[in-house]
């Protein structure tokens, strides 16, 4: 039943990032003359990993707001920081942080975005600090990895969205460092392969990676499978979106485990998470495991509340909480997070793990 | 016209009705769309604008071209239009085409423009340039057509006219009455077989009736020249007796009755396919008539007991007690021949060992009862239930008879008559056959009883002496004791006239005058007619069913006693 709860969450999730575009701002209020401001595109997710991080602190009167969409979201924001409100905590969606990182820079605001990792966020460098590296850090580690495969001089079918702006950059950072010859199947948001792209089907490859949201790729996977296109000698590859949760794959696994090898490089280590004091509250509260990025969202969570209890009864300055995220080293439930003055980024390990042991232990 | 065809036909009808509907309901529709046109192009493209206004605000914003790019190519090919985005900064277009007739939506972020998005749809469709949809939708039609023609006709083949067609071979084959019509053949084909079945053995019975009714007629018509040579020659046979006379005169008789009878129902069964019952009963109506039913019997019992004489072990046992002046509401000639019917059956039921039949006549106020029982072979009770009916017959089998005609015959004509025949049967007991028919009055012309007094003068005319010896014994006792009657017998015409001379008018005289004489002119009509003593005589003759004796006895006021019942009529001393 957990299974069914998580795709079904991630479901819902996905689809208000693709259609609804649904979003969320959360304020809370640690004292009376300081406030900490969190936003959220998923709103339930970070909601719920906020309500675990803050149920046994002193940070009460907090407020959350949702936005309906972009527009609304720009303006709520727009309003908060006008209104006093230094630090946000939240923005999964690079869309979201290019968005509103412009206003951040604005009103001298600090973003603690939990999954943002287009390299465009560079140029807000001091009001925006992500809980994962980098696009290109992370497609560079994938092209390595697979570049290290030895099978470079074969075919690779990568399959991406253009008309989505994380999926786009990712494909096109790692055909700019990958040496081997990729052939791209593009998807519309739907799920659907272009048609004019579809005789590339008529040729083997060794590998197909896919370079878009869990969900999306599902419907690409079943449609391959059904197309009889999948075959034993096959490596299977999922990044970019894949790092954060592939919950909703564990659905597909039979098709998944057609691939002699599937891969996926994440940002944390199964084993370290679903062993986690979270985890189990999470899981005893809300009677269903967390998803990955629950985990980041409540790392984001206990960093803003930490650098917050350390500025308390000071006047909060956006330089305050940037000299406490740079200079601390944090111990999140997703893994060991640092952060620098020169960029966005955190510095945090990948990890190329094995996507069908790990749908095995998702389950 | 097949099933096939007429199928096909009905459905291109249908078809071409349902194609009409279709092709109006189209025309109705593409009328309305192109009137409300505006309004729901206006309609799409803002739910369009609406459906992807988040997606292009954020990329609008961020101004990242490419994948903006992307988007308007997947909005125009799934929204199937042209879609135009403008900012301050860029255009980016999935046409060439002129934009200025588009739907314009503006983006804002409440405070400040941040574009604008041109939306227009593609083409404008309607009916007639829809030709694909319109095509699939006649393609559609056959297909349903064709699959409707192959379903329709494979049901009513299965379940109708295949059927029907083994039907119409199994008659043709005369295979009819073991016919199994399939299972899926629906209810009304079940009965229309079931009907026709039923319909087909009735004409075999008519045919095999007719059968039966050509030979009849013709053994009628055959048996008639012989029988009128023989009648001609019994009249000039002098050296027999009386009472081998009357027999012969009476078996003759019956024969050509039966000849008649016979050529009669042989003509109508001829003419007509009518039930054989309603045959048989007709012809009996018409002829219906009262029945001095002892001396009928008591001829009957004769011929059959000579008919049986070979038959050592065999006789026939009659008792007709207190049954003197028996008539019944039935035709002489029925009543004799369902009786010799149903004797004859009981003379069939005995092998060689023999056995015996009684005949028993009773009466009541109401009916009177003749019950024939033998002490045969009897018969199953599956035969019992199924007599009645042509063709049913028991232990006939090596006989000439054995169509199942005289049971039927015999409770049709009893029937018909308002009476009832019963039959009881056990198998190698015996048979019981009671026949009960309702009682009609003793005519005034009958005979019941011989009314004289004391000194009563009794002139006896017959030129049988085997008759004087009859009256002799029967007036014997009333001669000695208790008065003083004289008979006086005659054979001579000549000699009783001239002894009777001159008692016309005297009282206490019984004339008994026999009707026929052998070489003499007159008959015992004439004589009564011509002694003018009517009133005192009574016509004892064989000749009792002969309509003309009866019709002139009632004229003269004549008395008639059948010569058989001589010796059982009562004497009534006065």
């Amino acid at each position: 039943m957990s299974f069914i709860k998580n795709i079904s969450l991630s479901l819902i999730t996905f689809i208000s990032v693709v259609k609804v575009s649904a979003s969320s701002a959360l304020c809370l209020t640690p004292n009376s003359h300081v406030k900490m401001f969190a936003s959220s595109f998923r709103s339930g997710i970070l909601e719920r990993a906020q309500n675990i991080a803050l149920d046994k602190t002193n940070f009460k009167n907090s407020e959350s707001i949702h936005a309906e969409n972009d527009l609304d979201l720009i303006n709520k924001i727009t309003h908060s920081f006008e209104s006093g409100c230094k630090i946000l905590v939240g923005l999964y969606t690079s869309k979201e942080c290019l968005l509103i990182g412009p206003i951040a820079k604005k009103n001298n605001a600090i973003i603690i975005s939990p999954t943002c990792g287009h390299p465009d966020i560079e140029q807000f460098n001091g009001n925006i600090f992500t809980l994962v590296p980098s696009l290109e850090t992370y497609m560079n580690f994938v092209s390595k990895a697979l570049s290290d495969e030895d099978k470079k001089d074969k075919d690779m079918l990568v399959i991406f969205q253009p008309s989505d702006l994380f999926s786009n950059k990712s494909y096109l950072l790692f055909k700019s460092k990958y040496m081997g010859n990729i052939k791209s199947l593009r998807l519309n948001s739907d799920g659907d392969f272009y048609k004019e792209d579809l005789n590339l089907l008529a040729q083997k490859y060794t590998t197909i990676h896919i370079l878009t949201y869990p969900i999306v790729a599902a419907k690409a996977l079943t449609e391959l499978n059904n197309k009889k296109f999948i075959s034993k000698d096959m490596t299977l590859i999922g990044s970019s979106s894949w790092a954060f949760d592939t919950t909703v794959l564990s659905k597909y696994i039979d098709i998944v485990k057609i691939f002699n090898r599937s891969l996926v490089p994440t940002l944390m280590k199964q084993e370290t998470l679903t062993s986690s004091d979270f985890y189990k509250e999470y899981s005893k509260k809300y009677n269903e495991p967390p998803l990955g990025i629950h985990f980041m969202g409540f790392d984001a969570v206990n960093i803003s509340k930490e650098c917050l209890v350390k500025t308390i009864n000071k006047k909060i300055d956006h330089t305050l909480i940037k000299k406490c995220l740079i200079e601390n080293k944090f111990n999140g439930v997703s893994g060991k997070l640092n952060f620098n003055n020169k960029t966005p980024f955190v510095s945090r390990e990948i990890y190329l793990t094995n996507l069908t042991k790990m749908l095995q232990m998702q389950d | 016209m097949n099933l096939r065809k007429l199928i096909l036909k009905f459905l291109i009808a249908f078809s071409l009705i349902s194609a009409s509907i279709l092709f109006f309901s189209l025309l109705a529709i593409n009328t309305y769309t192109i009137k409300n046109r505006e309004n729901l192009e206006s309609l799409y493209l803002e739910s369009t604008f609406e459906i992807y206004k988040n997606d292009l605000v954020g990329l609008m914003l961020i101004e990242d071209k490419e994948t903006l790019s992307s988007l308007l190519q997947e909005i125009s090919q799934k929204r199937l239009v042209d879609i135009t985005v403008s900012t301050e900064a860029f255009m980016l277009s999935t046409t060439d085409k002129n934009i200025l007739d588009s739907s314009i939506f503006t983006v804002s972020n409440g405070t400040s423009k941040i574009g604008d998005v041109f939306l227009k749809l593609k083409e404008r469709r309607n009916l007639f340039n829809s030709s694909k949809e319109i095509f699939f939708l006649i393609f559609l039609q056959i297909i349903v057509f064709l699959i409707g023609y192959y379903f329709v006709t494979n049901q009513f083949q299965t379940k109708i006219a295949k059927p029907i067609v083994m039907l119409t071979n199994a008659k043709f084959n005369d295979n009819l009455n073991s016919f199994n019509m399939p299972d899926d053949a629906i209810e009304e084909v079940h009965k229309l077989a079931t009907s026709i079945q039923n319909l087909y053995k009735e004409i075999v019975e008519n045919e095999k009736n007719k059968t039966i009714a050509l030979i009849t007629r013709q053994v009628a018509h055959d048996i008639r020249s012989p029988l009128s040579a023989l009648a001609m020659i019994l009249s000039t046979l002098n050296e027999i007796s009386e009472d081998k006379r009357i027999l012969i005169r009476s078996a003759v008789q019956r024969i050509n009755d039966i000849a008649n009878d016979l050529l009669s129902k042989g003509k109508t069964a001829q003419n007509s396919d009518a039930d054989i019952n309603i045959f048989y009963t007709r012809n009996s109506n018409q002829n219906s008539d009262d029945c001095m039913l002892i001396p009928t019997i008591d001829a009957l019992i004769s011929e059959k007991r000579i008919q049986i004489r070979d038959k050592i072990n065999l006789e026939i046992e009659y008792d007709s007690q207190k049954c003197f002046d028996a008539f019944i509401k039935i035709n002489t000639k029925d009543i004799s021949r369902v009786l010799s019917n149903l004797i004859n059956n009981s003379i069939e039921s005995f092998d060689e060992k023999g056995g015996k039949i009684s005949v028993t006549v009773q009466q009541d106020d109401l009916s009177t009862l003749v019950i024939i029982k033998d002490n045969g072979k009897g018969m199953p009770r599956e035969i019992l239930e199924k007599l009645g009916k042509l063709s049913i017959s028991y232990g006939k089998q090596n006989s000439e008879s054995g169509s199942g005609l005289g049971f039927m015959h015999a409770k049709n004509i009893i029937e018909k008559n308002n009476g009832v025949l019963k039959i009881h049967s056990t198998l190698n007991k015996g048979t019981e056959v009671k026949i009960i028919i309702p009682k009609s009055q003793t005519p005034d012309w009958f005979a019941n009883s011989l009314n004289i007094t004391k000194k009563c003068k009794i002139f006896c005319l017959d030129d049988d002496y085997s008759i004087h010896q009859v009256w002799k014994r029967k007036f014997e006792f009333y001669t000695n004791k208790f008065a003083n009657i004289k008979i006086f017998n005659y054979t001579s015409i000549k000699e009783f006239k001239e002894s009777v001379a001159g008692l016309q008018n005297q009282k206490d005289i019984l004339y008994l005058i026999d009707q026929e004489y052998i070489d003499q002119n007159e008959n015992g009509l004439q004589i009564i007619e011509d002694l003018q003593i009517a009133d005192k005589s009574i016509l004892v003759t064989s000749r009792f069913d002969d309509d003309e004796i009866v019709a002139k006895c009632i004229k003269l006021g004549v008395k008639l006693l059948p010569k058989s019942m001589s010796g059982s009529i009562p004497i009534i001393l006065k």
